[in-house]
């Protein structure tokens, strides 16, 4: 692999998005970082005060008092530490221990519960008028995208009759549960489970803030790729094409690895259940 | 300043910019050089499925764009191959989720670690073109024998500022040139004013490509594996004959067609 | 270009284009300046992938529809790429352009290429020298409006992508047509575009350039193949045919070539769009399912 992300990345980035800060923490030790994070911070003391970051964390070891180091460098600065992004198991858990909440960096990018496929018309005509960001502006002002991140108790659950198109994106705190089927190049990502009433052809992501125990249901189950939790799954050979009787089957993870199985059948010894 | 980074365009549709990036990019990494493919046309990606990588991709050029991942995290290596990288184009965005300036460095960082980076481009002259080229030192313009496939290939010539472009004629049928039905290369080299890197006879195993995430070129004993190897290696710099060295009907035919083509 | 339709605030237009979205034709409607009413069909040709045939679609479909007997113009919405005027023949007839006429440099009549065999059917050419940014959306609005005013069907040729000028070319229109053919790539655009449309717009789809003998050794899908994924109501599958590419290259329509399977095809889809029932002929062996599914089908009111 000719790429050494180790020259690419200067020792602390700072990347503003739409939803907040994301902080790349690759390197290490990470109490140097911290100083370095410090000294940036303190350069413009108000600028990033009451925002939210998300803690890129990368792969290196590192320790949970590191973590927590961190986490409380951003409190200084009125930065509230909102979770991490996490490229192997032990950084992941050295991260909850710090009392971190675990997200996939595509829910890092788009922590609020987000429905593109329900737009109400006038979002719909909003993004036909003036593109993307008409569109957003007009789901903030009507108030259909919303909540912030990991605010408010209680999962919003999904439900949507309807089949969600190539490029479409539904994510949920909670379960989502899509009556249709999911075409292919179309995304759904729940920190709960998956249930797709119909084909899944797309990326299914449960389990999103690393719940082991959630599962993707389907009555036929074909999709591009599945990932529960920090497990990610691709199908072997070329897509079937399953004709005639459906086979409905669920997708959970068994031994650290991801295992489709027939739905109906009892479920195997699971370490929690729902 | 290495000067690798090349965009696929045409302008028009559907006349073969992704199959060519595809096949192109396999064929030089054939010949060992480490090669990084880049599909710019995001909401409407395709590059992925032409190298039946859909199911590998987590990360993709937008997400590299906004900081969400390192570089090694949105490339993804093909396993058939020794250097053949793909970066995806994101399906769940549209065209404005990056801007120029990020295209921009995104193709330069993979300048430094690649010998080529090919650029597929996005059909038209909007907003997704102007992404794809930003990073691009010199351009490939891939066009068809059709009236217009080259009136958008010329409007696209002159969208390039000053960089250096070379044409690849796609989807040749040298029974209707003969007939008169189709203009030659030498037509459509005279009308663009272009040199040619490539000549691609119209043949039904390039469906394998499109359809089942094989590309041709991948397999030597495919007539148009041929083809993409010479173009490669034209590319590279090497002064070889466009004509293929096959003798069944239709490629001497071509042969014919292509006799003193430089 | 009439002085009426540029005094509506655009806001109105927009207003007006919703209400007719499932309206049937030959409603009367007035405008908020009481001028006569808007009463032809509006339908974009789209597709999301470049290549499978939008264009030689609309230049088909418009010159069949013309034969029905209809007013029809074809409108050229692929600003700076602009094809349709060469696959109709006429671009030796091109004056003005569809942004002259936005920017008031000309009437929409001196924009208007007649067509040559057929007086009933008309070409507004998009600019060659432009980008598609620089056409506003009420300026397109406004456009199809008028164009509605004064032709039974207006079809718009919309540019490849899902850019401004995708935007640009649906904006104008009550209903779609998706086309697409029978491959991955192009089934994948076809889906993601029909998710982009607005959800009270009817949308039928085209299948072109069906080539049976790869159906059948599996490297191509099957009709119900693309019906299964993207589920929308077929008006039409037309076979490939190099017959296309010379007519295209001269300007000419398929529907004329004697004999031609294609033009053939064309036909029929200008008959289902005007409400007849005609059946979609067997191209290959179909499942009863896919049977059930055409047969199924409503038919549009013309």
């Amino acid at each position: 692999m000719p790429c050494n992300g180790g020259r690419e990345a200067p020792t602390v980035q700072i990347k503003g998005t739409k939803s907040g800060l994301l902080l790349h923490l690759h390197e290490r030790p990470l109490t140097a970082v911290v100083a370095k994070l410090r000294e940036r911070l303190a350069a413009l003391p108000q600028f990033y005060r009451g925002g939210r970051a998300v803690l890129m964390l990368g792969d290196g070891a590192l320790e949970s008092q590191e973590v927590e180091g961190v986490v409380a460098t951003l409190e200084e600065f009125g930065i509230s530490a909102d979770g991490a992004v996490c490229d192997s198991d032990d950084v992941a858990e050295a991260a909850r221990a710090a009392g971190l909440r675990i997200v996939a960096a595509s829910v890092a990018a788009a922590p609020r519960v987000r429905d593109d496929r329900t737009d109400p018309a006038d979002v719909r005509r909003a993004w036909h008028e003036g593109g993307e960001d008409a569109a957003r502006s007009i789901a903030r002002r009507s108030g259909t995208n919303g909540k912030p991140a990991g605010g408010g108790s209680g999962a919003q659950n999904c439900y949507y009759k309807g089949t969600l198109r190539s490029g479409q994106s539904l994510s949920a705190f909670g379960s989502i549960v899509i009556v249709g089927d999911v075409n292919a190049g179309a995304e759904l990502i729940a920190t709960g489970d998956i249930v797709v009433w119909g084909t899944l052809r797309g990326v299914a992501h449960a389990g999103a803030e690393g719940d082991d125990s959630a599962a993707v249901y389907a009555l036929r189950l074909e999709p591009t790729q599945l990932r529960i939790a920090r497990h990610i799954a691709a199908a072997h050979g070329e897509a079937k094409k399953t004709r005639g009787a459906l086979t409905p089957e669920v997708a959970r993870v068994l031994a650290g690895a991801i295992v489709v199985e027939a739905a109906g059948a009892p479920p195997r010894q699971h370490a929690s259940s729902r | 300043m290495k000067e690798n980074v090349f965009v696929v365009t045409s302008g028009k549709g559907g006349v073969g910019k992704t199959t060519t990036t595809a096949n192109l990019g396999v064929a030089l990494a054939r010949l060992g050089k480490q090669v990084a493919l880049v599909d710019a046309d995001i909401g409407l990606r395709n590059l992925d499925l032409v190298l039946g990588l859909e199911k590998r991709i987590v990360y993709d050029v937008v997400d590299l764009a906004e900081g969400r991942c390192q570089t090694r995290q949105a490339l993804i290596k093909d396993k058939r191959l020794e250097g053949l990288y793909l970066m995806p184009a994101a399906q769940t965005k549209d065209k404005e989720a990056v801007t120029e300036a990020q295209m921009e460095r995104v193709a330069e960082r993979l300048s430094q670690e690649f010998d080529i980076v090919l650029i597929d481009c996005p059909a038209g002259i909007e907003h997704g073109f102007r992404n794809a080229i930003a990073g691009a030192d010199e351009a490939i313009v891939v066009t068809m024998p059709e009236v217009a496939a080259i009136r958008d290939a010329d409007r696209i010539l002159g969208m390039l500022d000053d960089r250096r472009a070379r044409l690849v004629v796609n989807r040749v049928r040298p029974e209707m040139v003969k007939s008169g039905d189709m203009l030659s290369v030498e037509d459509v080299k005279d009308i663009l004013g272009r040199e040619i890197l490539g000549v691609v006879p119209d043949d039904e195993e390039i469906i394998d490509t499109t359809n089942r995430g094989q590309p041709v070129a991948l397999d030597p004993a495919r007539r148009l594996s041929g083809v993409y190897t010479v173009m490669a290696r034209r590319l590279l710099g090497e002064a070889v004959d466009m004509a293929p060295v096959f003798s069944d009907g239709i490629w001497t035919k071509l042969r014919s067609l292509l006799v003193g083509q430089r | 270009m009439s002085n009426d339709v540029r005094a509506h605030e655009p806001v109105e237009v927009m207003q007006h284009v919703a209400d007719t979205a499932a309206a049937d034709t030959g409603v009367q409607e007035t405008t908020a300046a009481g001028v006569s009413a808007a009463t032809g069909r509006a339908i974009v040709i789209t597709s999301g992938k470049g290549g499978v045939g939008k264009t030689t679609v609309t230049a088909n479909l418009g010159t069949a529809l013309a034969d029905a007997g209809r007013k029809v113009v074809v409108v050229d919405a692929d600003v700076g790429l602009r094809n349709l005027d060469v696959v109709m023949g006429l671009e030796n007839r091109v004056r003005r352009h569809s942004l002259d006429v936005i920017e008031e440099r000309c009437t929409l009549d001196e924009a208007l290429v007649r067509d040559r065999a057929r007086k009933t059917l008309s070409l507004l050419p998009a600019a060659q020298d432009r980008e598609k940014d620089d056409m506003p959306l009420e300026g397109m609005q406004r456009l199809a409006l008028e164009l509605r005013r004064r032709f039974d069907i207006v079809l718009i040729d919309c540019p490849a992508g899902i850019e401004h000028g995708f935007r640009n070319a649906v904006v104008g229109a009550q209903e779609a047509i998706i086309v697409t053919t029978p491959e991955v790539s192009a089934v994948r655009d076809a889906d993601r575009v029909a998710g982009l449309l607005p959800h009270d717009m009817p949308v039928k789809l085209i299948i072109n350039r069906i080539r049976p003998h790869l159906v059948k050794k599996g490297t191509m899908l099957t009709i119900e193949d693309v019906l299964d994924i993207l589920r929308l109501e077929l008006i039409g599958v037309v076979p490939d045919d190099k017959d296309v590419i010379v007519a295209t290259n001269r300007g000419a329509a398929v529907v004329d070539i004697a004999g031609s399977q294609t033009g053939a095809a064309f036909r029929r889809i200008a008959g289902r769009l005007l409400g007849e029932d005609i059946p979609i002929p067997v191209l290959q062996d179909r499942s009863p399912w896919l049977q059930r599914m055409i047969s199924s089908m409503r038919r549009p009111r013309s």
